[in-house]
């Protein structure tokens, strides 16, 4: 008996990435100040859009890229509005997935009875 | 540890802010400081900052390298009646600018509200994750 | 009415050999792979649940979907033994 199809994996790998994003946000606002600090931004959706298309020859991935947000006297270019914005999006993302996959363990219980 | 990790670098960006304010509020109470030409004057204190690397084990975040002062001349006042003023009759002041550190009580003060809200933030995402196949 | 005549008894053969369990059409070796499975996912969860306690895992939704997947695999062969068994009671019952 394995527990879980593509669709639970799916979510799994979405919720990974998602926590990867807060970690690259939290050093961004870490660094708001820092003179010279380049934000960054992890892409993953384009990835795992093609990596369920493709039906599991290609694997998906999360990068990074850099932000280029403009720099501002000290060289730094952390945008707060779009840290929040991103922020605030990944949270309420990640809460979702977590609302999808137990709802996921949910049906395999009702379908065993309890 | 590694889990939580995005709490770890906001704390650590808390702390850069928290230093922050503390060299800015010492700057401000000493901007009448004078001293006697035959001393160092006061000079205004600065932090020094860099990022810290971030990868797959290391959270990053941002670390206070130095606490430095603020380089340049030094800040001659004319006032003869000073106990502290040398023969010609002036004294030492401090290199400290108001204008200048008001600006920066401000950044300093959104940077830190900044972190507090990423770990309230990033507390509530691990909660949520904490919810995952319970009843 | 016509009443039918009543054919000789035929006489009671032996049983075909029993199959020694395990060898049946492979549906028990199906059932042991099954709980194979179960155990490695039980395995698994308690390695990422080391992994926790010592602050290695990076991510907690990992411990908390294995630690599901593991319970429910649990009790899903729970309910196939229990099916099973309800089964066998059921063909004890029959009268012969």
């Amino acid at each position: 008996m394995r527990v879980g199809d593509t669709t639970m994996s799916t979510i799994e790998w979405a919720l990974g990435a998602e926590s990867e994003r807060q970690r690259v946000t939290a050093h961004n606002i870490a660094n708001i100040n820092t003179p010279g600090f380049r934000s960054s931004r992890l892409e993953f959706e384009s990835s795992l859009a093609g990596a369920m298309q493709s039906n599991g020859s290609a694997s998906a991935t999360w990068t990074t890229r850099a932000a280029n947000t403009p720099q501002n006297l000290n060289g730094n270019d952390v945008s707060l509005e779009a840290e929040t914005q991103i922020l605030n999006k990944s949270n309420l993302h990640y809460e979702a997935l977590a609302s999808a996959l137990s709802m996921k363990f949910t049906a395999l219980r009702s379908a065993l009875g309890r | 540890m590694a889990l939580f990790g995005a709490l770890d670098a906001a704390s650590s960006g808390l702390t850069v802010s928290r230093v922050w304010l503390d060299a800015i509020s010492d700057n401000v109470a000493n901007v009448n400081t004078v001293r006697s030409p035959d001393q160092e004057p006061f000079r205004a204190r600065m932090v020094v900052v860099s990022a810290v690397s971030r990868g797959a084990t290391e959270t990053g975040g941002a670390h206070v390298d130095a606490i430095a002062n603020r380089p340049g001349d030094p800040n001659w006042i004319y006032d003869p009646t000073h106990p502290l003023a040398d023969e010609r009759g002036y004294v030492l002041g401090a290199n400290v600018d108001l204008g200048v550190e008001m600006t920066n009580m401000i950044i300093a003060n959104r940077s830190y509200q900044a972190n507090l809200r990423m770990i309230e933030v990033a507390t509530d995402t691990y909660r949520s994750a904490l919810q995952i196949g319970r009843r | 009415m016509v009443i039918p005549s009543v054919s000789a008894i035929r006489p009671v053969t032996a049983p075909t050999t029993i199959d020694k369990a395990g060898a049946a059409s492979g549906s028990t070796n199906t059932f042991v792979k099954g709980l194979e499975n179960v155990q490695a996912s039980l395995d698994n969860a308690d390695k990422l649940a080391g992994q926790l306690a010592n602050g290695q895992l990076t991510d907690v939704h990992t411990y908390m979907a294995a630690a599901t997947k593991a319970e429910l695999a649990v009790q899903m062969t729970v309910a196939i033994r229990d099916k099973a068994v309800e089964a066998y009671q059921e063909i004890m019952r029959m009268q012969v």
